[in-house]
C-alpha cells in the first residue's frame, strides 16, 4: 500500500503523540511513605517550605490544594486523603455527620489577620470604610464568595462596622482569597479584604491599608484533622504534632500567620 | 521566591497533560462510534431525547459536570461503589478520575464530527454492499471507515483539544496534585492565583500553541471531502 506524504506526516505525529504519552505515564513511583494532604489553597507556599523541613525529609507529600468547601465536599464523597488542613477550623468541627465522620482528631493548625489593602495610596490614607465609602461612590470592593472563610471573616468585618452596606454593583466577588489579591493587584477592585499571609506572599502592586482587629472579625483560626484513610495513625499523628511544633510555628510566621500560643 | 519552575516540571506538565486528554479522546472513541452508528442508522422511541443527552456535556456548566461526577464516583453512589470493587480502591482524586472528566466533556465533539461524516456517505453504497451480503461489520470495514476516517480523526483531535482545556469538573474529581493529577489548565489557574504570572504566561503560550497546531493539522490533514476546498469560496 503506496502512503501518501500527508498521510506519511499524520503517522508520524501519532508516533510522536504515543511516544509522549508512553515517556509521561512511566511514573517515579517514591520509594517514601506517601502522606496524602488536602490542603486549602492559601496554604500552598507554606505548606510546601514545611514539607521540606528535615524533619519531613523520609516522607513523600502528595498536595491536593483547593478551596477549604471543595476539599470537604471530595471528603465527604470518599476520597482519599490522609490529612486535610482547613482555612477556617470551625469548618472541620462543625462539618456535618457525613464529612465529620471521617475525622479521626482535629487540631489547630495556626492563626491569621484579616487586612484591607488597596492598589491606590490616595486611598491609604486615614483609612475609615464607611468615610470612604461615602466619598467614593464608585468604589469597588473586592471579596471572597461567603462560603469561603475569607469571605465570611470579610463580611463579619463589615457587619461589626454596623453603617457599612455596600451596594451589589460595587462588590467584586472571587471565589477564593487569591482570586481577590489578584482582582486589587490587576485594578480591578480598588479596595479587597485578604489575610496578612497572602499580603504577605505576593504584596506586589498593593498596599497594607487597615489590620481588622480580631474583635471585629474573630479569631481566624486554621485547622488540621487526620481522617480514616490514614493508613498508617501513628504517621499522621506525628506529622499533626510535627505542624504545632515551634519550629514549623516558626515557617508559618514567616509566612505571615501568628502563632498558636497566642490563642485563648 | 523563585518564579520560573523548573523546565522538567513543565514538560511533566504538558506530557501528563497530553496523556490524560489524549486517552480520554481514545477512551471516547468506540462509544462515539456506536453512538453515531445508532443515531443515524436506526430509529427508537426516544431518539431525539438521547441525541439531546449524547450532548448535554457540551453546554454543561464544568463545575456541575464535575459535581455530577463527584456524586457518581462517590462510595455513596452505586456506580462508586462499583468502581471501588473493579479497581480496589476510589477513583477519586487520582489521573483516572482526570481522564474521565476530560472523556466526559469533550465527548459530543467527537460523536458530532463522527456523525457528520458518516451522514455524508451515500446509503446507496449500503443498499448495494446489502445485496452482495455483506454483514454490518463488513459494511462499517468496507464503506464507513474508509470514508468517513477523516470525520474520526478530526472528532478525535478536537475532543483532545478539549479535554486539554478542561477545568472545572477536573479539579472537583481528580484535584489539582502536583505531580498526579495537575494539567496545563490547573497549573495556569494555580499560578495565576498564587501570583506566578510569568510561570501562568508560559503555560499560556503552551496550551495556545498546542491548540494552535491541532487546527493546522485539522485543517491541513482531515479537511472532509464532502467539504469543497476554501479556494472555491474565493
Amino acid at each position: 500500500m503506496k502512503l501518501s506524504t500527508k498521510t506519511k506526516i499524520l503517522f508520524i505525529i501519532a508516533g510522536l503523540l504515543a511516544l509522549f504519552a508512553y515517556v509521561s505515564t512511566r511514573k517515579n513511583t517514591p520509594s517514601l511513605p506517601t502522606l496524602r494532604v488536602g490542603a486549602a489553597a492559601s496554604l500552598r507556599e507554606v505548606m510546601e517550605k514545611v514539607a521540606t523541613q528535615p524533619e519531613q525529609q523520609k516522607m513523600y507529600f502528595e498536595w491536593n490544594f483547593a478551596g477549604t468547601p471543595a476539599l470537604l465536599s471530595q471528603l465527604k464523597a470518599g476520597a482519599p486523603m490522609d490529612i486535610v488542613l482547613a482555612a477556617d477550623l470551625q469548618d472541620l468541627k462543625n462539618a456535618p455527620p457525613e464529612t465529620a465522620k471521617y475525622f479521626t482528631k482535629i487540631v489547630p493548625l495556626t492563626r491569621n489577620q484579616l487586612v484591607v489593602i488597596t492598589h491606590d495610596p490616595s486611598l491609604a490614607q486615614n483609612f475609615d470604610l464607611p468615610t470612604l465609602l461615602k466619598a467614593h461612590p464608585k468604589l469597588k470592593v473586592a471579596l471572597a464568595q461567603a462560603d469561603v472563610p475569607a469571605g465570611r471573616y470579610a463580611r463579619r468585618y463589615m457587619q461589626a462596622l454596623a453603617h457599612v452596606n455596600i451596594p451589589e454593583d460595587q462588590i467584586v466577588i472571587s471565589d477564593n482569597v487569591r482570586g481577590v489579591l489578584l482582582h486589587v493587584q490587576k485594578k480591578l477592585a480598588d479596595i479587597g479584604m485578604v489575610y496578612v499571609s497572602d499580603l504577605m506572599t505576593h504584596p506586589e502592586n498593593v498596599l497594607e491599608v487597615y489590620r481588622v482587629p480580631l474583635d471585629q472579625t474573630g479569631e481566624i483560626l486554621y485547622g488540621a484533622a487526620s481522617t480514616t484513610h490514614c493508613g498508617n495513625a501513628a504517621t499522621c499523628e506525628q506529622f499533626l504534632q510535627f505542624l504545632s511544633s515551634p519550629g514549623t510555628q516558626q515557617v508559618f510566621q514567616h509566612f505571615g500567620f501568628q502563632p498558636l500560643e497566642l490563642s485563648p | 521566591m523563585s518564579e520560573i519552575p523548573h523546565w522538567t516540571y513543565i514538560a511533566g506538565l504538558i506530557l501528563r497533560s497530553f496523556t490524560i486528554a489524549g486517552i480520554a479522546a481514545i477512551v471516547n472513541l468506540l462509544p462515539g462510534i456506536l453512538c453515531a452508528y445508532l443515531t443515524l442508522h436506526c430509529e427508537f422511541r426516544g431518539k431525539r431525547l438521547f441525541e439531546s443527552l449524547l450532548m448535554a456535556p457540551l453546554i454543561m456548566p464544568p463545575v456541575a459536570t464535575g459535581l455530577l461526577l463527584l456524586t457518581l464516583l462517590s462510595h455513596e453512589h452505586s456506580v462508586g461503589r462499583m468502581m471501588e470493587h473493579l479497581v480496589g480502591r476510589s477513583l477519586l482524586l487520582t489521573p483516572a478520575a482526570a481522564v474521565l472528566a476530560a472523556a466526559f466533556v469533550s465527548f459530543p465533539l467527537l460523536y458530532q464530527q463522527v456523525k457528520l461524516a458518516m451522514a455524508h456517505i451515500d446509503p446507496q453504497l449500503y443498499a448495494i454492499a446489502k445485496v452482495y451480503g455483506l454483514t454490518r461489520w463488513q459494511q462499517w470495514r468496507c464503506i464507513s471507515l474508509p470514508l468517513a476516517w477523516r470525520g474520526l480523526a478530526q472528532g478525535l483531535l478536537l475532543a483532545f483539544a478539549r479535554g486539554l482545556g478542561e477545568f472545572g469538573a477536573t479539579i472537583l474529581v481528580a484535584g489539582n496534585i502536583p505531580g498526579k493529577t495537575e494539567t496545563l489548565s490547573l497549573a495556569i489557574y494555580d499560578r495565576v492565583m498564587s501570583g506566578h504570572s510569568s510561570t501562568a504566561w508560559i503555560l499560556v503560550g503552551i496550551n495556545v500553541l498546542t491548540i494552535f497546531v491541532i487546527l493546522i493539522i485539522k485543517a491541513t490533514f482531515l479537511q472532509p471531502r464532502w467539504l469543497p476546498a476554501e479556494k472555491s469560496y474565493a
